[in-house]
């Protein structure tokens, strides 16, 4: 009973705050509303942790979402709000349903989902905040404690509501309904401009490297999630506002260490851009209050990044790099990586192709995702571990961001069906 | 480097947009045809990725495992009830295998992770676990198993 409880408050009750923030379709306030409402529970609960009481920052960051709804909330648009198309819809809902069910029956965490995400989910529940010995001890330097910690922190609420350390199917719910509620904002969303084109983020969400990796306790799709929303609600704001847009993007930047380099490759193009400066600066205002705090525990903490700054003993360290010499093996692992159709279909080339007959625009989210991509390479090339190692274990899943941005720029969301410019600021 | 999108032009539900030239329908044409591609391609890999996912973890559940898979070379659950049930609250504990100890390798990260909220502590531990090795000679042993030894230091 208590199991259910946990992962029906930790998913449910923040879709009800997010559904109550957002404005327009109720399928669009339902998705992008879960994965909002989401976003603030676990930045509350890092927040918390920080200050000392994760449990406080959960329930303080849902009351607070509450209180300021009426006031964040943008008035209801003259038009009717768009319906999203049914298919996809349902297509996304029958995807989501198996993925709830399989992650209610059975344990479907992979190596570094219990190894590092869960264990510190774990870690969290147990004190409460971030004092636990897997933060603070060397026996735990494995776990890559320097990693921002909001899908961890979000989990530790489910441990801490079931009391039951054995079971993980909570978290794993709490994986799949977040996939689900940001399968529907993404049809919601993309759909809307009712163009086959439109479709190509969802089938970005649909690719099997997208859903394989949607459970496994890893945190790329969780960041990755975020930060398309974010991207997309952010281009939208004109009718959702500033905030969903800009929370999200700062919930990716906390989800994962390169969260933060993703997000300021998607907004720097949109701090040139004239007419999404000041949306991109509340985005980045958001990312400094988030992540902030989490760097400067870090930091005072003597938690350095493992990725940059490995422990002496740790494996597979290339001590003659080279980071020119990487150069020719990262592209080619980019290409082949980004255009095996067991990972991505034929996303890629279709994204490539509907870009440049639009003539690479929108310039903006063209550029967003080329800079992340060009982001991916630079990670590898400036990486102190060996590079064939590093590439062979992550390069897939690290790629699920970068091309859901250059999906999201194919044929996303990015200006309003009701108003086809973006609007000033 | 502001954008704006062009109107629609082929649509699913809702009434054509008119193009705007010829050049455009062409190419609002070939982002149609690419757009309908990946989704195809993409709901073509949905089901054997979902078959997949569900072989995958078909093994666990016929093991009853019910917070993570096993990791190879199968570790006995039975050794992870015994430290369970060893370990009270706040205690620690450490990890010697045939690679040494507190090594820090598989199982030693498959342990932390289901032992939690004990945590590891390979300098002054509760209870010493022994797997696939004996417990030292005169060490005072707790609990034992096919192979394993639960040792109070």
């Amino acid at each position: 009973m208590r199991l259910a409880l946990a992962a029906l408050v930790t998913t449910v009750v923040p879709t009800v705050v997010g559904y109550l923030i957002v404005r327009g379709h109720p399928v669009l306030r339902w998705g992008l509303g879960g994965v909002l409402g989401i976003a603030v529970l676990g930045v509350g609960t890092v927040l918390g942790g920080l200050a000392g009481s994760a449990w406080a920052g959960a329930v303080v960051s849902m009351i607070a979402a509450l209180a300021g709804a009426r006031y964040l909330r943008r008035p209801a648009p003259e038009e009717p709000p768009v319906s999203p198309p049914i298919l996809p819809l349902l297509a996304v809902l029958a995807v989501g349903v198996f993925l709830l069910v399989i992650a209610w029956s059975r344990p479907v965490s992979r190596f570094d989902g219990w190894a590092f995400w869960s264990l510190k989910a774990k870690a969290i529940a147990t004190t409460g905040d971030f004092g636990s010995q897997v933060f603070t001890d060397a026996e735990y330097e494995y776990s890559h404690r320097d990693y921002p910690p909001l899908l961890p922190a979000w989990q530790a609420l489910s441990y801490r509501i079931s009391g039951d350390f054995t079971v993980a199917y909570p978290t794993q719910f709490q994986l799949a309904w977040l996939w689900t509620a940001a399968g529907v904002a993404l049809v919601s969303l993309a759909g809307r401009r009712r163009t086959l084109a439109g479709f190509i983020p969802f089938a970005w969400l649909l690719a099997p490297q997208v859903v394989e990796e949607s459970v496994s306790g890893y945190a790329d799709v969780p960041m990755a999630l975020f930060l398309i929303l974010g991207v997309g609600a952010l281009l939208r704001s004109e009718e959702l506002g500033c905030g969903p847009g800009a929370v999200l993007i700062a919930a990716g930047a906390l989800t994962k260490g390169e969260g933060l380099v993703f997000a300021v490759a998607a907004l720097v193009p949109l701090l040139i851009a004239g007419g999404y400066r000041r949306r991109a600066l509340v985005a980045v205002l958001a990312i400094v209050l988030t992540s902030g705090p989490w760097f400067a525990f870090t930091s005072s903490h003597g938690l350095t990044g493992d990725v940059t700054r490995p422990p002496l003993e740790a494996g597979h360290i290339d001590p003659d790099r080279d980071p020119v010499e990487r150069v020719p093996e990262v592209v080619e692992a980019l290409g082949v990586r980004s255009t095996r159709p067991s990972d991505f279909g034929v996303l890629v080339p279709a994204a490539l192709i509907a870009v440049a007959a639009a003539a690479f625009r929108p310039r903006v989210l063209v550029a967003s995702a080329l800079l992340a991509i060009v982001a991916w390479v630079v990670i590898y090339l400036g990486t102190p571990f060996e590079v064939d190692w590093h590439l062979t274990t992550s390069a897939d899943r690290v790629l699920i961001a970068p091309l859901g941005l250059l999906a999201l720029a194919a044929g996303g969301p990015w200006t309003s069906g009701q108003s086809r410019q973006p609007a000033n600021g | 480097m502001g954008d704006r999108e062009d109107p629609p032009r082929r649509t699913l539900n809702g009434p054509a947009a008119p193009a705007t030239s010829p050049g455009a329908s062409g190419s609002s044409k070939l982002r149609s045809i690419a757009g309908l591609l990946a989704l195809l391609v993409a709901l073509g890999f949905l089901v054997p990725t979902l078959v997949d996912l569900a072989e995958e973890t078909t093994e666990h559940r016929r093991l009853a495992l019910r917070d993570s898979g096993r990791i190879p070379p199968p570790f006995p659950e039975r050794l992870v009830m015994a430290a369970r049930r060893e370990l009270a609250a706040g205690e620690t504990w450490s990890l010697h295998t045939a690679s040494g100890a507190c090594v820090r390798d598989e199982p030693m990260y498959w342990l932390a992770f289901r032992l939690m909220p004990n945590t590891a502590d390979c300098s002054e531990p509760d209870v010493a676990i022994y797997w696939g090795v004996d417990a030292p000679d005169g060490s005072r042993v707790v609990r034992t198993g096919r192979s394993f030894f639960l040792v109070r230091p």
